[in-house]
């Protein structure tokens, strides 16, 4: 090999100086650049809004006050959630941990890999989690089965939570069979079917030829309609709604996923796109409302139909609407202080403001704020909520069982 | 193993011995004992594996095999699988020998693109191509139909055509690119000079000696692609869910994506690959088993062919064909994670998704372990594959047939199953269950996933070199050691640069097989990434974020990983002029090398 002359030796050794300093600035931007921009993006107010809140009614009986200490000494507690609390809840963990100094930890990922993950855990004996905000469906149908949960009632001490009358309809609310481990904090009046359309796409005439569900069936939607897979919670839940309705039932569901050249997706943003575009100009079931609602109001050619419901009535708004309490958790009694919490004033009034117009506590005595109008209990009206019945529990999962398997032989 | 006086053939024969053992029984307890327990569990007939109790049977093997519509996905795969590799394979090769074989300008940086390209992950290229080519608001169709005499759009994107389209610009002909330009690189001259001493213009003579002498790469490459057919879903999902086009692996990944995840039939359906890797396996060895392939010997004499004016428009063309992989799905991206809504110029733009990310407290966390993993990952698997393709290859050691069929097999199942396989290993081994919720799980996951790409395009360098080297480095009195970390890594330096990225990205991108182990503590930005774009958050704005931070890094780590590798390495990428003295062999070689 030719021997290199000096200034390309020394081109070589500053080049190779540059190239270092190159990638040591590169790295130093790379490591730099996340606080940059957090600090560009920061919100001129401080974030204290959620301390903001009337703080839990003092109440300094020892039973309260020790427990407060045991937490304290266990020094934290951790929550499992899936989808939408996982993002959404932390801020709510903060207000807690300020209010009693324990740390509260909570889970990530979608719900079904949470409970597989925990269930997977119990079976070789690790106990990991305190207290669940799991969707009720995957709670009633899975963790309850597999013994994971503890009965909610007698962890309840505090007085603002055990005053039944402070509840709606004086009572507590499950959604498992045996009424004890699912415990509903929020259920809003819904006395409708929604779908949406495409108002470009399709006329006011023709949107207003559906007049029940059975016209969903008319051979003009075929290869019109779109609607959310069953892999998609709200999907699933919407489908056991329907299956369990007077006006549907199962020969419905049946034919809606066989027989309506339905074309169906798991992913609510390909829906939406569907939707707003027009490829297809009817979906019925839709996920995601609220966000239908913000692209209608940012002025894209959708808008929402409704069939009355035969059997108005409270409804879960959302995954986020069940707090659970878990069978040999680590930390007993920052569980069970975490539960009173929530469910007192204080907490479901901080849910509240997270939740925002999706939200119904179950509670009387929190007010509604923001909430829209249609989605309060109107004084005086006294609503069914299916969803807390004893039998509900079990024909859902019959429900469950025969969707699946329609959907498994669907071609 | 050590650097003294060679050891008696017997000795060397049963520490050899001791070392296969080792690696088998640690290769076997993280590749192949989570597949043999899903394989296993897979005849569990409960409904759902974590409530019901255990019972025994073949109905998931039964009834998965019977799901309607099953041989026509079949067909589906394999069809978009052929048409894929039928365009990406002569391109990619094609490309590969334009940039390692002449004098093509900027030919580095060219390739590094490619790698650039491959960093992107594949969602945002589709949602970009849909942006384009979407039959009725696509921006190009909709700028075809102003043109007079078109009526309907030119492009359709959801079709077969559009799904193979979608899978070139994603990551069908950037690995090609990849995995082929190292080995076209490592080529010795003489031959193709011979050819064209011969009369062979530069056409024949790649045609007629350099294709060959790079069957062992090009058959990889193929064979890789060929096991991730019955796997990649992404862009089948979105692209042919729409219009009733199903493949195989959409069809494991809705019994995976249930409410109540059926893993048995799932399982039994993934299972299929099973038999790709049975046909792929004999057709390896008797490729390796070629040695007439040899390219690199201690009288490699790299050289570069001047296609003339030829330079240039190869240039211009490969310039083009990267604006369309990396330019596009980059700028969407970036675009996108401004935008209210990805797609909705109409609701303006906003800064409120970079909020979220940056304000997000698992953020920095995330990022933290995610350069953790993504690092470790990247220097220890190129050498761990290393080693393992020099035992397979360059080693006549008992238990090298196992050893392949284990790196082979890991491969058998997809990643969305193996991280039930992986949980289960992490909290029913004695030992590894302190390691469950830990970062050191996460950790050996990351640095053993990507074995079967990694060992085996080791293995195919390891084929193109000669004995000679090393031999003698044995006779200058080197020890195994020392010659492998003399002789060998340089040698590998340009294909270890190129896995220690693959095994970047690779680890930075993991999603199905760490989610079941990852804790909020340990949770990385990939995981971060599919948390934001799944139903319950549903901000594919956000998750742009984290994929653009997922590939700054990723670039970041390539840049210094190439400028490493090339000044650690063997730097044999010669330009205009050969550096090297033809008759450089063996004895010139190795004193330098070995020091």
């Amino acid at each position: 090999m030719p021997e290199a002359t000096k200034p390309e030796k020394l081109r070589g050794i500053r080049g190779l100086a540059v190239q270092r300093a190159g990638a040591l600035a590169l790295l130093v931007a790379l490591s730099t650049f996340p606080s940059l921009i957090a600090a560009a993006c920061a919100p001129k107010a401080a974030q204290t809004s959620s301390n903001s809140a009337p703080q839990a009614a003092e109440w300094n009986d020892p039973q309260w006050t020790d427990l407060i200490a045991a937490a304290r000494r266990e020094g934290k507690v951790v929550i499992a959630a899936g989808g939408e609390p996982s993002r959404s809840y932390p801020p709510l963990l903060d207000v807690f941990s300020q209010r009693y100094g324990v740390t509260a930890e909570m889970t990530t990922g979608n719900a079904t890999e949470t409970v597989n993950r925990l269930l997977a855990e119990r079976s070789s004996g690790v106990y990991t989690v305190d207290v669940g905000l799991i969707a009720h469906n995957t709670s009633q149908r899975r963790l309850v089965p597999a013994g994971a949960l503890t009965p909610v009632e007698p962890l309840l001490i505090h007085p603002e939570v055990t005053d039944k009358s402070l509840w709606y309809r004086g009572r507590y609310w499950f959604a498992d069979e045996e009424q004890q481990y699912v415990f509903l904090y929020s259920g809003k009046p819904e006395d409708s079917w929604r779908f949406w359309y495409n108002s470009e796409r399709l006329s006011p005439a023709e949107v207003a030829t559906i007049k029940s569900l059975q016209d969903f069936f008319d051979p003009k939607w075929r290869g019109k309609h779109a609607s959310l897979a069953i892999s998609d919670p709200s999907g699933l839940a919407s489908l056991i709604r329907l299956y369990l309705a007077p006006e549907a039932g199962p020969d419905w569901v049946h034919r809606f996923i066989y027989d309506s050249d339905v074309t169906f997706t798991g992913d609510r943003r390909v829906l939406e796109t569907w939707l707003t575009q027009g490829r297809y100009p009817l979906v019925f079931p839709a996920g995601g409302t609220d966000e239908l609602v913000d692209l209608q109001n940012a002025g894209l050619p959708i808008k929402e139909g409704q069939i009355p419901k035969q059997t108005p009535g409270l409804q879960t708004p959302s995954s986020a609407s069940s707090i659970e309490a878990f069978d040999h958790a680590p930390h007993p009694n920052a569980a069970q202080l975490f539960v009173n919490w929530f469910l007192s004033k204080d907490g479901q009034s901080q849910v509240q403001k997270i939740d925002g117009a999706l939200f119904g506590s179950m509670r009387d005595d929190i007010g509604y704020g923001n909430i829209d109008p249609s989605a309060r209990r109107k004084p005086g009206v006294v609503y069914e909520y299916e969803e807390a019945e004893p039998w509900r529990a079990e024909a859902a999962n019959a429900a469950v069982a025969q969707i699946q398997e329609w959907w498994d032989a669907k071609p | 193993m050590t650097d003294g006086p060679p050891l008696p053939a017997t000795a060397r024969l049963s520490a050899g011995l001791v070392i296969m053992a080792v690696v088998l029984v640690s290769l076997g307890l993280f590749l192949v004992w989570p597949v043999v327990l899903l394989l296993v569990n897979s005849f569990n007939t409960a409904n759902d594996w974590f409530v019901e109790p255990r019972q025994w049977g073949l109905s998931h093997w039964t009834s998965a095999f019977q799901r309607p519509g099953l041989l026509a996905s079949l067909g589906n795969s394999i069809l978009i699988w052929a048409l894929t590799e039928a365009c990406a394979l002569p391109i990619g090769v094609a490309i590969a020998w334009t940039l390692a074989r002449t004098k093509i300008p900027f030919s580095h940086a060219l390739e590094f693109m490619f790698w650039v390209s491959f960093m992107v992950p594949a969602l945002p290229t589709t949602i970009a191509w849909i942006t384009l080519m979407d039959p009725d608001i696509g921006l190009l169709n909709v700028a075809a139909m102003k043109l007079p005499f078109v009526d309907h759009g030119p492009f359709n994107i959801f079709s077969i055509p559009g799904i193979v389209w979608a899978h070139l610009m994603a990551h069908g002909i950037s690995i090609k690119v990849m995995l082929l330009t190292p080995a076209f690189r490592n080529m010795d001259v003489t031959l193709e000079e011979a050819a064209r001493v011969g009369g062979a213009g530069n056409l024949r003579t790649m045609m007629r000696v350099t294709l060959p002498l790079m069957v062992t790469p090009v058959v990889l490459a193929f064979s890789l692609h060929l096991l991730r057919a019955f796997q990649s879903f992404e862009t089948e999902y979105l692209l042919g869910l729409p219009v009733g086009i199903y493949v195989y692996s959409t069809k494991i990944f809705s019994l995976v994506r249930q409410e109540v995840p059926n893993y048995g039939e799932a399982t039994a359906l993934a299972s299929i690959s099973l038999v790709i890797i049975a046909a792929i396996i004999p057709l390896q060895r008797w490729i390796l088993q070629r040695r007439r392939y040899t390219t690199i010997s201690g009288q490699y004499r790299p050289g570069l062919i001047d296609l003339g004016v030829g330079n240039s428009v190869a240039f211009g063309l490969i310039v083009l064909l990267l604006v369309f992989l990396t330019v596009g799905p980059v700028a969407i991206l970036a675009l996108g994670s401004f935008m209210n809504r990805i797609g909705y110029f109409q609701l303006g733009f906003t800064m409120k998704h970079w909020a979220l990310v940056l304000h997000d407290p698992v953020f920095l966390k995330a990022l933290r372990t995610t350069l953790v993993l993504s690092t470790t990952a990247a220097v220890v698997s190129p050498l761990l594959f290393s080693v393992l393709a020099y035992i397979l290859v360059r080693t006549r050691l008992p238990g090298r047939g196992v050893l392949d069929l284990m790196i082979w097999g890991s491969a058998a199942i997809p990643g969305i199953l193996t991280g039930l396989g992986l949980l289960w290993l992490f909290l029913g081994t004695p030992g590894l269950n302190v390691l469950f919720g830990t970062i050191w799980a996460l950790l050996i996951v990351v640095i053993l996933q990507g074995n079967t790409t990694g060992v085996n395009v080791l293995k195919g360098v390891f084929v193109q070199v000669g004995a000679d080297m090393e031999e003698a480095a044995r006779v200058a009195g080197a020890g195994w050691l020392r010659t492998y970390v003399r002789i060998w890594i340089p040698l590998l330096m340009p294909t270890i640069v190129l896995l220690s990225v693959m095994s970047f990205v690779g680890a930075a991108g993991a999603t199905s097989s760490i989610i079941l182990l990852a804790s909020r503590d340990t949770t990385t930005l990939s995981l971060l990434a599919l948390e934001m774009a799944s139903s319950g958050v549903n901000s594919r704005e956000a998750a742009s974020i984290i994929s653009l931070f997922i590939m700054a890094f990723t670039i970041g780590s390539a840049l210094v990983a190439r400028a490493l590798g090339l000044r650690m390495g063997l730097r044999r990428e010669i330009r205009a002029s050969p550096a090297q003295a033809p008759d450089q062999g063996p004895a010139e070689l190795v004193p330098r090398l070995a020091g």
